[in-house]
């Protein structure tokens, strides 16, 4: 059976949150931390294949590759109770240690001296799969591993393996994170645009944000705001894991997300977050289908912060709704939000919202639901990230470090570059919103 | 006629009229006996005898009309005693009118010696001058010229001479009735009545339908007999019979000696006369002895021939209790003849208030008359219906005011209803249906033939059959299940309301089907014993009602059951759903990923077993293949009948079998629903899959022919036509899976959950279901026939797989062209090795860009047709009947880009 997936996840952040999300698909199928199956997951309709290979053994190991320039992170999964779940073959960890320092062309350029074993890895876990469907890398793109090495592997996996897909979950820094975080994310998205299939944005901004408001917890943990992006990524898998008509392919999903190759930024939004997901958050009362589907449009559980104008709309949208869920409650939702008018879309084509039911035996039957859309406010996201890389180019500030890297020791030609590429791209998402993107080139 | 006392020409002409002889005498004797008739005519007048038709004045002419035998008579009647009533000539025209009906009576009896001949002359009618309606028809003339004659007359006449005038009637009233008068005065006139003793006895043997001395029944003429049989009868030829002999039992006891009445044959000269009122006490006498007859028939038809006749179980029943009743009548009859005989010994003439007279016979009997009426009423009943509608009759018969009619009525239901309710026993206890006479309202259907090959058992391969009925037969439960009983309502017992009826159908229906399709003989054993507590009968009514509901749940309940629990019904229409209607996402994809290659090529290069290996592997990389082996065995691949040229797509079926007793829920024309909707379902699988390597295509050539910044335009709309594509074929699926499916699978499973009713309200609502899913899926409009939603469906997806193959050619175009310019670029560089001329060069490049130009037209058309049927698909969706369709044209734009793109081209 195929469809398998191979996750990467790079740097602090793409480790931590990988941490939390293979913690969560092992609850989901039933797999404990050492990879045995427990008794009560076997033949419930799932697809654990997709996520995690059996070893001789039976146990089950995440098709996961861990890497990561400096050691305390993984140091840190190798102490935890799931130790045992992955393969220790496909973990990396720099022996030197040092890290990327936070900076782009640093991790680029570790990544250009790691590229063998970093290969040999991905290449043993693409064989052993049946047929692979693609890669989804997971990272932050503010700091230097994450953002530079994770953009060499994304220009890599591209090359090598042109047929399969690259989804990337990737963490957009909150303004204060580093000081070079605009250099990194910069240089970092022009990978994003270029060598990635779909990019799922998750802004620290909005997660801080949704933490307080939706789960009050003021100032949250890494650990809650990771379990926050975890809790996404299971939902935004759930109908690769748990197939039921339709959507159950990763190039399906995007497919009908994408459809132009570069306006391949998705936006989330997830209700309710509630105590299962995130430790120490506040329950949230019992919710209707309606009022799933209806947050779900509602900015403020976006975890993305954009700013919307009258104009923005969105170009695709999918509603993957869990739990206990009746079809014509759906149904009478959709009607609802409909005559509401409680979406806008682009004008240049048809669009609606789709909907993929999932039955997801979960302990609790509670209705839960995640979004996925294309939307044109992303816009404003890129050009905020524009405007901040601006400010520091200006001032030439913190300069030095990159020019050290081969990449830029010949000049910064790279930035400018990655600047017109965003730059490009905010312009197409701005198009969108308007009939002549028919046109468009 | 009041005029008494001076004789007039006139009378003394009427007599001589009437009697003619008499004016062979001479003078002073004739006129002597014209005094002494027309004295004793007055006498008669004048004694104001109790009419023998008591009518009103008002009843009388219709009377008189009902005696006439056409209507052309009675036309002439009513005019004639219209003018009469109007007129004057006659004072009191009723009483003559009364008078001439009583002489037409007389004659209709034929019972000429009812009247004494001297009340001819009484008859006005000789003078004719006094215009009184001239009757056509047999006249009191015509009796007296029929039997006697002339001369008879005459010598009766001599015997009024003989006689001495009557008392005169001045003498005193009160001393003797007027009856005892006429009796006395008949006596002195030598006619003794009859004496009663003899008549009693005749009666006695009347009442058992014997014929009496004096007093007979009177046959009709049996019209229904074969007139040659008859003759020949008559003829003594013995062989005049040739049916008869071989038993049938045509003539059916009523007909054979239809009693019309009676004939009184006693020789009133001799032996007395038999005034009016005791023949019409003999008459209403003998009625009981008529009944006696026809019961006794009755019995004797249908008992004696046995339970093989057509009679049937009730009728044996009836005839039971009509025996029982007529011991009773027989008893009374017993004790009536020695009461008549005590009476014969003690004294000729019976003393008054002892003793037996035809008056007080008449009176003791009259209850069991009312009986013997109603038992003839049933009889009568029984040989028109039969079985249930026999019961159902007389049921009717019950609702009857009188009491002692509605009890006696009740005792004979109560007997009657016995086989009935046996029947009725059996049938819900056991599902037995037993009915040797067809009695029941449940009836076999003849046309049933339980081992009927069914069409499923033709095709497929013999290992996979051997699970199935031995003989390789797939025996169709569905059409057992709806065929093997039907319904009678004719011979629904009236005490039993439809509704009811159809629940004990229901419930035999079930533990027959339990029992012989099912298997599960034991659980009806059981529950046929736990139930055998008490018999049903008619008067616990309520008991039956309670206990048939009692049945009815517990055998539906054990049915669905059965088909729940043993039968698994719900991992079938599970697995069908699944499979058939592609919700196993996995399992589909991989068929489709494995059969792909294979279906596009004609339909003649495939072969089965390549299929059932597809399937084979598709299900075993599936969470399918944890699926019980039970589902997982009926599953099959099969190639449709195809026409040349058609492409494996055409004809590729998955296929699910299901045998006996599955199959009557899931029946054949439920498994052609499943088909058609597999079929469509599988195409959209088919389009989107096309569609996704599309996308990948069109997503990729960004990346690949940057090279190519000429075509970015092309492939931009490319994308942009391919995304609306999928988003039509998105919402679509989306639209069947949820709207569709899933909500009416919902449903079911409300159904399912609840279990109500029997087998058939659960094919019932699997029917509900399935053509609920088939008629949104396939978008058919009014009543199920209009698919020209789901033709522009088609047309839509076919203009995409089109399009697929057009953007595919653009794609290799792209790449030939990158190819092109590579070497271009390195010829230009100087290291080209290729030596080809530039003509040569220019050439090709034209033929390619005119290559590239027939690209893009086709693009356009696929893209402009498939923008065109959609558009037109969500216009006509947007007033379709089915507000679920109605959605899908809303779904499909949220954004109304349909109905805008309309507006549009509109204004064009």
């Amino acid at each position: 059976m195929g469809r398998e997936i191979i996750s990467l996840q790079a740097g602090q952040a793409g480790n931590q949150i990988g941490q939390q999300f293979w913690q969560k698909l092992c609850a989901e199928h039933g797999i404990s931390p050492n990879g045995m199956l427990e008794d009560w997951a076997e033949n419930q309709g799932d697809r654990k294949d997709v996520f995690f290979y059996q070893a001789d053994d039976e146990h089950y190991i995440p098709r996961a590759i861990l890497i990561d320039l400096e050691p305390r992170v993984i140091n840190n999964i190798l102490a935890s109770p799931f130790k045992g779940l992955y393969n220790p073959e496909n973990i990396y960890v720099s022996p030197h240690g040092g890290g990327a320092g936070n900076n782009w062309a640093q991790g680029y350029s570790a990544g250009e001296k790691v590229y063998d074993d970093l290969m040999e890895m991905i290449d043993r876990e693409a064989d052993g799969s049946d047929s692979l469907e693609g890669f989804m890398l997971l990272h932050s793109i503010a700091g230097g591993t994450g953002s530079g090495l994770g953009s060499f592997l994304l220009e890599r996996l591209n090359d090598r393996f042109p047929k399969k897909l690259i989804q990337t979950y990737s963490v957009f820094p909150e303004s204060s994170d580093v000081v070079v975080q605009p250099y990194n994310s910069l240089l970092a998205m022009k990978r994003l645009v270029n060598n990635a299939d779909s990019v799922v944005v998750l802004d620290n901004a909005a997660l801080t944000r949704i933490a307080a408001d939706r789960l009050h917890v003021q100032d949250p943990s890494f650990v809650q705001t990771n379990q926050l992006v975890s809790t996404v990524m299971a939902a935004s898998t759930t109908t690769l894991r748990y197939p039921s008509y339709m959507n159950n392919d990763l190039v399906g999903i995007i497919a009908s997300l994408i459809p132009t190759p570069r306006c391949h930024f998705l936006m989330t939004s997830y209700t309710p977050f509630t105590g299962d997901e995130i430790d120490h958050a506040k329950s949230i009362r019992k919710t209707t289908t309606l009022d799933v589907m209806r947050r779900l449009l509602q900015p403020k559980n976006r975890l993305v912060s954009t700013t919307s104008t009258r104009s923005s709309c969105y170009i695709s949208c999918l509603n993957i709704i869990s739990g206990d869920v009746d079809p014509t409650d759906v149904h009478k939702s959709l009607l609802r939000i409909r005559e509401r008018q409680l979406a806008n879309f682009i004008p240049w084509g048809p669009a609606s919202i789709q909907v993929a039911l999932t039955k997801r035996k979960t302990t609790q039957n509670r209705v839960s639901g995640i979004m996925m859309a294309n939307h044109t406010s992303m816009a404003s996201l890129f050009k905020r990230m524009i405007d901040q890389y601006d400010r520091l180019r200006k001032r030439n500030a913190f300069l030095e470090q990159y020019k050290k890297e081969d990449m830029f020791a010949n000049g910064l030609e790279e930035f400018d570059d990655s600047r017109r590429v965003v730059a490009e791209l905010a312009d197409e998402y701005r198009a969108c919103e308007s009939e002549g993107y028919i046109n468009y080139s | 006629m009041s005029r008494s006392g001076r004789p007039v020409p006139p009378i003394e002409t009427l007599v001589y009229s009437v009697l003619p002889g008499l004016s062979k005498l001479p003078d002073s004797a004739r006129q002597e006996r014209v005094d002494e008739v027309v004295e004793f005519c007055e006498e008669i007048l004048q004694s104001r005898l109790p009419s023998s038709l008591p009518l009103g004045a008002s009843a009388l002419p219709d009377t008189a009309r009902r005696l006439l035998s056409s209507s052309d008579d009675a036309l002439r009647f009513n005019s004639l005693w219209g003018t009469l009533e109007r007129g004057r000539t006659l004072s009191v025209p009723h009483k003559h009118l009364q008078f001439l009906v009583a002489l037409s009576k007389g004659n209709d009896t034929r019972d000429s010696s009812a009247f004494p001949p001297t009340a001819s002359t009484s008859r006005p009618r000789g003078g004719g001058g006094l215009g009184t309606p001239s009757r056509p028809g047999p006249s009191t003339a015509s009796i007296l010229a029929e039997g006697n004659g002339p001369s008879n007359l005459s010598s009766k006449l001599k015997s009024i001479d003989i006689g001495s005038p009557p008392d005169s009637p001045t003498s005193g009233p009160g001393a003797k009735s007027k009856a005892a008068l006429l009796r006395e005065w008949r006596t002195a006139r030598g006619r003794a009545p009859f004496p009663e003793s003899l008549l009693l006895r005749d009666t006695l043997y009347l009442l058992q339908g014997i014929d009496g001395r004096f007093v007979r029944f009177a046959l009709a003429p049996a019209p229904e007999r074969n007139p040659y049989l008859t003759e020949k009868g008559r003829a003594g030829d013995g062989a005049g019979f040739p049916l008869g002999a071989a038993g049938t039992e045509l003539p059916p006891a009523g007909v054979e000696d239809e009693v019309m009445g009676i004939d009184i044959v006693a020789d009133e000269a001799k032996d007395g006369y038999i005034s009016l009122p005791t023949r019409s006490v003999l008459v209403q006498l003998s009625e009981m002895g008529v009944l006696y007859r026809r019961i006794t028939g009755f019995i004797k038809a249908h008992q004696a021939d046995g339970p093989s006749a057509k009679s049937g179980m009730v009728v044996q029943s009836l005839c039971h209790f009509l025996h029982h009743e007529l011991s009773e009548y027989h008893r009374m009859l017993a004790v009536l003849e020695s009461q008549m005989s005590l009476t014969n010994v003690e004294s000729a003439a019976p003393a008054e208030g002892s003793g037996l007279t035809l008056l007080r016979l008449g009176l003791w009997t009259e209850d069991m008359k009312l009986k013997l009426r109603l038992m003839e009423m049933v009889v009568d009943d029984a040989t028109k219906a039969h079985g249930g509608a026999l019961v159902s009759k007389i049921h009717t018969r019950t609702k009857h005011g009188d009491p002692f009619a509605r009890h006696f009525m009740d005792q004979i239901l109560e007997e009657v209803s016995k086989p009935f309710f046996l029947a009725l026993q059996r049938w819900i206890l056991s599902g037995e249906l037993h009915d040797p006479f067809n009695e029941f309202f449940v009836q076999l259907n003849t046309e049933v033939d339980s081992d009927q090959p069914s069409p499923y058992g033709a095709s497929g391969d013999a290992g996979f059959e051997e699970g199935f009925d031995i003989g390789g037969n797939v025996s169709d439960s569905h059409h057992i299940w709806e065929k093997k009983y039907v319904f009678v309502k004719a011979m629904v017992p009236g005490f039993i309301s439809e509704d009811f009826a159809k629940k004990i159908f229901s419930t035999g229906r079930s533990l027959n089907f339990i029992r012989y399709n099912c298997y599960d003989n034991d659980w009806v054993a059981t529950q046929a014993s736990l139930a055998n507590s008490g018999a049903l009968k008619y008067s616990d009514l309520t008991g039956l009602e309670r206990s048939i509901d009692d049945a009815y749940s517990s055998a539906s309940k054990r049915l669905l059951e059965i088909f729940f629990e043993k039968y698994k019904l719900l991992d079938h229409l599970r697995a069908l759903k699944a499979y058939l209607m592609l919700g196993a996402g996995d399992f589909a994809e991989l068929l489709m990923e494995a059969l792909a290659p294979r279906l596009s090529k004609p339909a003649i290069s495939l072969y089965r077993h390549h299929l059932t290996s597809d399937l084979e592997s598709a299900i075993r990389g599936s969470n399918a293949q944890f699926d019980s082996p039970d589902v997982l065995r009926r599953l099959d691949a099969r190639i449709l009948e195809y026409q040349h040229g058609e492409l494996g797509w055409d004809c590729f079926a998955l296929e699910y079998k299901v045998e006996a007793p599955l199959n009557a829920v899931l029946d054949a024309g439920a498994m052609d629903a499943y088909d058609r909707l597999f079929h469509h379902l599988w195409r959209l699988k088919r389009v989107e899959t096309a569609l996704t390597q599309g996308w990948m295509r069109v997503t990729s050539a960004s990346r690949a022919f940057e090279s190519l910044p000429s075509l970015d335009n092309d492939w931009h709309h490319c994308r942009i036509v391919q995304a609306e594509m999928v988003h039509f074929l998105r919402q679509l699926q989306a639209f069947c899976q949820l709207e569709v499916i899933e909500c009416s699978w919902q449903s079911l499973m409300e159904y399912t959950d609840k279990r109500e009713g029997d087998l058939d309200s659960l094919i019932a609502a699997h029917r509900m279901y399935l053509d609920r899913v088939v008629r949104k899926i396939l978008l058919l409009g009014h009543r199920g026939r209009d698919d020209a939603l789901l033709l522009l469906v088609r047309e839509g997806l076919d203009n995409i797989l089109k399009f697929r193959n057009a953007t595919e050619d653009l794609y290799a175009w792209s790449l030939g062209e990158a190819t092109r310019l590579d070497r271009a670029r390195d010829a230009e560089r100087g290291i080209a090795n290729d030596e080809s001329t530039a003509e040569a060069e220019t050439a090709a490049i034209a033929a390619s860009l005119a290559q590239l130009d027939g690209i893009r037209e086709r693009i356009r058309v696929c893209a402009t047709g498939f923008q065109d049927s959609v558009t037109t698909m969500c216009k006509e969706a947007g007033g379709h009947a089915d507000l679920d369709v109605r959605f899908l044209a809303i779904r499909i734009a949220f954004n109304g880009h349909y109905a805008l793109r309309r507006g549009a081209s509109k204004k064009k």
